[in-house]
Formats: structure tokens, C-alpha cells, sequence
């Protein structure tokens, strides 16, 4: 199992993910911070989808661009929360 | 003309209750249990409050807190922990979006909403601007942050207006991430915030930033207004809502709204 955490201020908010691996799945991912994003609740959907996914970057990118698609984002960017995302999932593979 | 109805109604020593009547009195007006656009201006004796998207414990020095005796609140809007004193004062504004002059994305609805608080400050004398989405700003110092929401037709902001607060007490219990202080070129937060009366030198008593806010927002929204007591359906939602922000899986454990929706379920239907 590894565990990887990542960080990244966007333009308005600090971003934070978590991300627990098993094998080559997510057993986790916890993204947390001081963003702001309408609706709230696709956070909560975004990490429900990517649990148990497959722990490679790109699918996890496909996942958050898929999740996020009609999220507003109040000073940060899908690509923040791709980048934020990748990298705590790059983290845990490399522990 | 449209009327904005004004809510004074504020429970300091019970900061669980003001933020569950917050998402009440929201909630009320979304689903056309009160008839009229509200304005609630209130404040906390003593509390963090973290937004919905923070864990407290990664937000909060928990030992500086329990030093002071402040609790822990989380509210139902995105953004940063604030600390609340009764030197400061909050301003929340939930209105239908048929008021707003076109069709509004989220950015401009700050822009929109913030412009009442903007006014409220030009006339007790602080020239203050709208900067980085939702901060408002005098000189170079920030003196109020604010949260929004939306669902569907109804808009909602509020705001933590730096009156006189104790800002070492401030700066003692909010854990700011290194990044963030780099980021604005500053080490403590004490550095980029201030207060009204820091800036202009005198007090200010809350009559004052009532009354300014109240007609701020008067100005804004071309509005009758009225001062009135909360309705029974708000109180009620508030009285349900109760149970989840005192609840340790609200916050302190980051639980989504949607787990506490059944408390409300048969108001809202």
C-alpha cells in the first residue's frame, strides 16, 4: 500500500490530495483545501469515481476532466485538480 | 421596487446554532418558505469557522484554540478557516437570481453581491475594492473574505468583515500554509489582513456597520427594506440542522452534505 500527498496553490485556493493505493488500484483519494468550485457535491463524486480505479496517471486524468466538466471554478482550473490529483497518485506508486 | 428583508438574529455564544440558521435561512428562501430577499447580519463570541472543503485539524492549531476557548465550526460554503470575534461582523445575503441584471456566471455573481459590502464601507469611510474574486481589500490589506452559493434560481454570499478583531488571536490559531504566505509575499497572516478601526484610526460600533451594510445592500438591490425576526420554517430548519454542525463527522471529519439531508427532508420536501 502507498500513500501520497500532494499540494498546489491554484490562483484562489490551496488545493490538497491524499491518495491511497493497493496494488495498482486507488483505494482513496481525499481532496481537500480552501477552493471554491459550484457544485460542492462534484468533489464528493469525484473521489467516490475514483476509488478503485486504475492508479495510472492518465485514467486518472480522464476520470477528473470527466467529473469536473461542468464544475465552475472560482480562481483555480480543471487543469489544477488534474495536476493535484496525478501527482498525489504519482507519489503513492513511487513509495 | 423589490423588498429586502433584514435579520439581525445572531446566537454569539452558540456558534453551532448561527451556522446552522446560516444554511437555514438559505434554504428557507430557495424553497420559497420566506417570500422576500434577506440580508442576515450577525457574529460569533469566540469560534474558527472552516469552510467545506477544509479539514479543521489541518486548518486549525487546536492547541492555541483550546487556549482561548473558541470552538470549531464548519460551514456549507467552499473557501478558508476564519476566525470570529465580536469584533467581527458578518453579512449574509441570499437573493433569487432574477434580480441580477443578466445572465450571471459565478465570478460576476461575487462581483455583484460584494458591491453591497463595497458600498456599506464607502460610507463609513473606507475605500475598499474588489480583488481576487472574493477578497475585498483596502490599500493593500485584506479586511473581508467571502463564501458563495447556488442552487438553481437563488444566490447566496457571506462575508467576515474585520471590524476590530483581535488579530493576534486571529493569527494564533489559523494554521496558513507556507505556500500560501509565498504566495502573497508575506509570513503571517497578521501581515495581510487588518481592521476597520486600524485603518480609520477610531472605533466603530456595530450600530454603525449595520446600518451602513443595510443600506449598502439597499443601494444595490434598489430595494423597500424591512427589519424582521426569523420565521418559524427558519427556525425550524436551523433547529434540525442543529444535530449536524455540533456533530464531530461534520466538523471535524469533512462528511458531505448529502449525509445529513434527512434531517431536513420532510421541511424541504
Amino acid at each position: 500500500m502507498g500513500e501520497g500527498y500532494y499540494e498546489y496553490k491554484a490562483k484562489k485556493g490551496l488545493i490538497k490530495a491524499k491518495a491511497m493505493v493497493f496494488g495498482n488500484r486507488i483505494e482513496s483519494i481525499i481532496i481537500s483545501g480552501d477552493f471554491m468550485i459550484h457544485p460542492e457535491e462534484s468533489i464528493w463524486e469525484l473521489e467516490k469515481a475514483l476509488k478503485g480505479s486504475i492508479a495510472d496517471p492518465n485514467v486518472v486524468e480522464q476520470v477528473v476532466r470527466e467529473k469536473l466538466n461542468n464544475v465552475e471554478f472560482i480562481g483555480s482550473s480543471v487543469d489544477d485538480f488534474v495536476h493535484v490529483i496525478k501527482k498525489a497518485v504519482e507519489v503513492a506508486l513511487n513509495e | 421596487m423589490s423588498r429586502l428583508r433584514i435579520l439581525l438574529y445572531e446566537t454569539p455564544d452558540d456558534p453551532y446554532r448561527n451556522l446552522a440558521f446560516e444554511e437555514a435561512f438559505f434554504l428557507a428562501r430557495h424553497y420559497d418558505l420566506t417570500k422576500d430577499d434577506t440580508l442576515r447580519i450577525w457574529r460569533n463570541a469566540n469560534a474558527v469557522i472552516v469552510g467545506y472543503f477544509q479539514y479543521a485539524k489541518e486548518e486549525v492549531r487546536m492547541d492555541a484554540l483550546e487556549r482561548i476557548g473558541a470552538k470549531v465550526v464548519r460551514r456549507f460554503t467552499g473557501g478558508g478557516a476564519v476566525y470570529h470575534d465580536l469584533g467581527n461582523i458578518n453579512y449574509a445575503i441570499t437573493v433569487k437570481k432574477e434580480i441580477l441584471p443578466e445572465e450571471t456566471l459565478v465570478d460576476s455573481l461575487y462581483k455583484f453581491l460584494l458591491s453591497g459590502a463595497i458600498n456599506a464601507l464607502r460610507k463609513i469611510g473606507v475605500e475598499a475594492r474588489i480583488e481576487n474574486v472574493n477578497d475585498i481589500v483596502a490599500g493593500d490589506r485584506k479586511i473581508s473574505g467571502c463564501a458563495a452559493k447556488y442552487m438553481k434560481n437563488t444566490l447566496f454570499l457571506h462575508g467576515a468583515l474585520l471590524v476590530s478583531t483581535d488579530l493576534s488571536k486571529l493569527a494564533s490559531v489559523l494554521k496558513i500554509s507556507k505556500k500560501k504566505l509565498a504566495d502573497k509575499g508575506v509570513a503571517s497572516v497578521k501581515y495581510r489582513v487588518t481592521t476597520l478601526t486600524n485603518l480609520l484610526g477610531r472605533s466603530i460600533g456595530y450600530d454603525e456597520i449595520v446600518n451602513a451594510l443595510v443600506e449598502g445592500y439597499r443601494e444595490l438591490l434598489n430595494a423597500d427594506v424591512y427589519f424582521d425576526l426569523p420565521s418559524r420554517e427558519e427556525l425550524l430548519l436551523a433547529q434540525r440542522l442543529y444535530k449536524k454542525y455540533t456533530s464531530d463527522e461534520w466538523n471535524f471529519e469533512r462528511a458531505p452534505s448529502w449525509k445529513f439531508k434527512r434531517l431536513i427532508e420532510d421541511i424541504i420536501g
